[in-house]
């Protein structure tokens, strides 16, 4: 099952990711992304979002 | 009280007056520099799984553990490496949120750690902001009426010293 994670050095709280994203995606307080799980049917979504990280800090990570 | 499977205790060099910090000395452990508060009404030994990392052994009473939790917040969120922001900022946040409680600020303090604490574990490159807020968790949770006391203003509840 494919994953959303965050590199929480390089995040530097954009928030492209939440306004992409935001099925899956909230900011704290701080702007910075509190994730849910990835469900299926956001695949493509998720990859453009992750895409779009001007930090390069989003990914989908796909566990074998 | 021993620390078990975890080798020897070493005590440490710390900024806070009446608190033993011990460090347990062992590979593998995360959260180094948080530990936990302890009740002392517990008697017997102690397991690395609840006290991970570095443990916080009650002192005789003398202090305020609520002030206590406050400075050893206010050195940890210090320490932070800042590299990422659920620490960088949240930890300065949390031990602000403490200092207000401890000082007996009127206000939300308590409201904002019981909110804050849970958003910030486990978002960090390193385990340095779990082990900062597990040790604000169990003192909330060890020190409940002192802390209830502290966020209603009136002080530390079984010692004579009174906040203004």
């Amino acid at each position: 099952m494919t994953a959303l994670r965050v590199d929480p050095i390089a995040c530097r709280a954009h928030g492209l990711c939440a306004e992409l994203l935001p099925e899956v995606v909230d900011l704290d307080e701080w702007g910075y992304p509190l994730l849910r799980a990835l469900p299926g049917h956001l695949l493509a979504e998720a990859r453009r979002a992750a895409a779009a990280c001007p930090a390069l800090a989003l990914r989908l990570t796909n566990p074998t | 009280m021993r620390v078990l499977d975890g080798g020897p205790v070493v005590p440490l060099v710390f900024p806070a007056p009446g608190v033993l910090v011990a460090e347990v000395v062992a590979s593998g452990l995360r959260g180094r520099g948080g530990g936990v508060w302890l009740s002392g009404a517990r008697t017997g030994d102690v397991t690395v799984g609840e006290a991970p990392g570095v443990a916080v052994f009650r002192t005789p009473r003398g202090g305020c553990e609520v002030e206590d939790t406050a400075r050893i917040l206010g050195y940890l969120a210090s320490a932070s490496a800042r590299q990422c922001g659920p620490c960088m900022f949240g930890l300065p946040a949390i031990a602000a949120d403490f200092a207000e409680l401890a000082a007996g600020v009127p206000g939300q303090a308590l409201r904002r750690l019981r909110r804050r604490l849970p958003v910030v574990t486990g978002r960090g490159a390193c385990a340095h902001p779990d082990g900062a807020v597990r040790m604000a968790a169990s003192a909330l949770d060890v020190f409940a009426d002192d802390v209830a006391a502290h966020a209603a203003g009136v002080g530390c509840v079984d010692s004579p010293r009174r906040i203004a």
